[in-house]
């Protein structure tokens, strides 16, 4: 492992939820055992569909929830020991929500929501607090700076709004900013725009980002490291590039197909349409119900990610070429 | 002759014109993907030619041409027989415009007993048949639409459209809201039913990429007004419009080797603010001092082409009249 310090290092997390269907009480398995790092000025992209438990991820993570299983260090100290500091742990790790037109209070103007989090967390007074709203507002281009300054979210577009988002999550100087799709409501010619804030924000103010996505594509062009989630698990990661150009695992590969690709011949992306509604029982390969390449062994034994040259992949396929991970807890 | 001919269409909402007079047409066995982003008018303009407007939107110019019958002035009685047997429609997020208190065989049913009645044997063949051109197991008919997944719904949404073979099919953002592999499961889906039943269609979408690999021919939206008109192949290869071209580069080849997006800067216009020149020019890469005073007009080829910007009539002069 690398010398520097994490500064978020989720250590085989499990999350179960209870629900109640035909009236019968499920345990439905959100996450299981998941286990990543960040590291300081990283991007770690969390890419899956529906379901694939990236969101609730993302409510471990910021204290909202907790998990059934496993542990969550930020900053060298567990999340269950930051839960008595919560306000401190709250000032150091904010989010940026999917729908900024949700995500805004439409009564407040744009002054307003950025200079509560700059009262709450670092008590500035009123002299100071016009300076740095000014400079927060710079950071994240929203200017002319007094064009914006005592507008109301109905005044704002899309990409605008999502900048005021993303300006209130760094009011509170983050060190980890959790991003859960925080392009997909916006159109795309202003996707680009976001990403390429939230990358110089990584730059510039040395956050870290994890950016939670169904977009390979963006997941890509923005992050440092892609884990590649389906139905709780890791079945891939590794870094972005890699992942998303030549994955490994018949998910991932599955994704990277499905991506709209008008330039790619038809059999390129043509897919089998006679797995897409399949759902694993419970054991074996969660992914395995789907997967063209399923073997006996698929059903039997869940697969560890292995290293499979650059990437880490979860699949039996690998079993022959790849090495086994182990993780060496310190 | 055409099968669907929109002639200077225009709409409003009050004071607002979202689709400002627009005119294209639809051949026999074609898909027209109409594209472009929110409040471009996409949506306003499939629904309009739908006759689905609700007040206080309305029709308040133009002919919708639809197998020779202007459907413009038609009265809802007038129109019953079109529905549905003729036009049918796929909404956007199909889940939503399902009843959710009727079985999926219900839904089949009631569409085939307002429309066009057949006797209880048939209409059970009937439905086993649709659910199977989508690959929906029959079991799943006598299933409430909350028990199916998103992209089941989807497809039932479209076996229904498909029911009665109309002629035409309007797709209102229909991958829209559903799994990357779900979409791409519904595209190849749609492709293999066209070559079956020859149905044309409408593929209104924002998403460009999957309009591309559906479509023979696309329409470019922006503010309200067509910008181009192309081939499908063509407009991939040489997008003529500024919009067109930077919409496209937002679609990046997925197996590149380097991938990088630049977007658009600034956003669409404010349809109550009318303002001379080209709604685009604010954020076009290559505007001339015209494109500020005058609103370029769309201007169609004989093949059904078209461009409205000035650049493009400077630089190729004769080809569009």
């Amino acid at each position: 492992m690398s010398d520097v310090r994490a500064i978020l290092d989720v250590k085989d997390v499990a999350k179960t939820y209870r629900t109640r269907r035909n009236g019968r009480w499920q345990v439905v398995h959100a996450v299981r055992g998941v286990s990543f790092r960040i590291l300081p000025q990283h991007i770690v992209a969390l890419v899956g569909e529906s379901g694939s438990g990236k969101s609730t991820i993302a409510k471990l993570v910021t204290a909202v929830e907790r998990p059934n299983q496993g542990q969550i260090v930020f900053d060298g100290r567990p999340i269950e020991e930051w839960r008595r500091h919560l306000r401190a742990y709250r000032r150091q790790v904010q989010m940026v929500f999917q729908d900024p037109y949700a995500a805004l209070n439409p009564l407040n103007t744009v002054r307003y929501m950025i200079g509560r989090p700059l009262i709450n967390y670092r008590h500035l007074g009123q002299d100071a607090l016009s300076d740095e709203i000014r400079r927060i507002l710079e950071t994240v281009h929203l200017t002319p700076v007094d064009e914006f300054m005592e507008k109301l979210p109905f005044e704002l577009s899309g990409g605008q709004l999502q900048r005021v988002v993303t300006a209130r999550a760094l009011a509170s100087e983050p060190r980890l900013i959790v991003a859960d799709e925080p392009v997909s409501m916006l159109d795309v010619s202003i996707r680009a725009e976001i990403l390429r804030l939230l990358d110089e924000l990584r730059r510039q103010q040395g956050v870290s980002l994890l950016y939670i996505t169904h977009d390979l594509i963006s997941a890509r062009m923005l992050a440092d490291e892609i884990v590649v989630l389906y139905r709780g698990t890791v079945v891939e990661e590794g870094a972005a590039l890699s992942v998303a150009k030549n994955p490994r695992h018949p998910y991932t590969q599955l994704l990277l197909r499905s991506i709209p690709n008008p330039w790619a011949p038809p059999e390129e992306t043509a897919i089998d349409l006679s797995r897409i509604d399949r759902t694993s029982d419970e054991g074996g390969c969660v992914f395995r119900a789907r997967c063209p390449h399923v073997m006996d062994r698929c059903a039997q034994e869940v697969p560890p990610l292995r290293r499979v040259e650059s990437q880490q992949v979860a699949c039996w396929l690998y079993e022959a070429s790849g090495v086994a991970v182990g993780r060496s807890d310190p | 002759m055409a099968l669907l001919a929109v002639e200077n269409l225009r709409v409003t909402y009050g004071a607002v014109e979202a689709v400002r007079n627009v005119s294209f047409h639809l051949d026999r066995g074609q898909i027209l993907g109409i594209v472009g982003e929110s409040g471009s008018g996409k949506s306003t303009l499939g629904y309009a030619i739908a006759k689905l407007l609700r007040p206080p939107g309305q029709i308040v110019g133009g002919h919708v041409w639809f197998d020779g019958v202007d459907l413009v002035p038609l009265s809802e009685l007038e129109l019953k027989p079109i529905r549905w047997r003729e036009l049918a429609v796929v909404m956007q997020s199909g889940m939503n415009a399902l009843n959710p208190v009727a079985p999926i065989r219900r839904q089949f049913e009631d569409a085939i007993l307002t429309h066009r009645p057949m006797g209880a044997k048939a209409m059970r063949e009937r439905v086993r048949e649709m659910l199977a051109l989508v690959n929906i197991e029959e079991r799943y008919a006598d299933h409430y639409p909350h028990e199916l997944s998103g992209g089941m719904k989807q497809r039932v949404a479209i076996a229904l459209a498909l029911v009665l073979e109309p002629k035409l099919i309007i797709f209102d953002e229909p991958t829209t809201a559903l799994d990357v592999v779900v979409q791409r499961y519904i595209v190849q889906n749609l492709k293999a039913l066209r070559e079956r039943y020859h149905f044309s269609a409408l593929f209104i979408s924002h998403d460009l990429g999957t309009v591309l690999e559906i479509a023979d021919r696309v329409a470019v939206m922006y503010a309200g007004r067509l910008v181009e008109v192309q081939d499908a192949r063509s407009l991939l290869q040489h997008p003529q419009h500024p919009y067109t071209q930077a919409l496209l580069s937002c679609f990046p080849d997925p197996r590149a080797d380097h991938i990088e997006v630049m977007g658009i800067p600034g956003s669409p216009p404010d349809l109550a603010d009318v303002r001379p020149g080209c709604p685009f020019a604010p954020r076009c890469a290559q505007i001339i001092d015209r494109c500020w005073r005058e609103t370029p007009a769309y201007l169609a080829s004989p093949d059904g082409n078209g461009v409205a910007c000035h650049m493009v009539k400077e630089r190729e002069g004769s080809a569009y009249v």
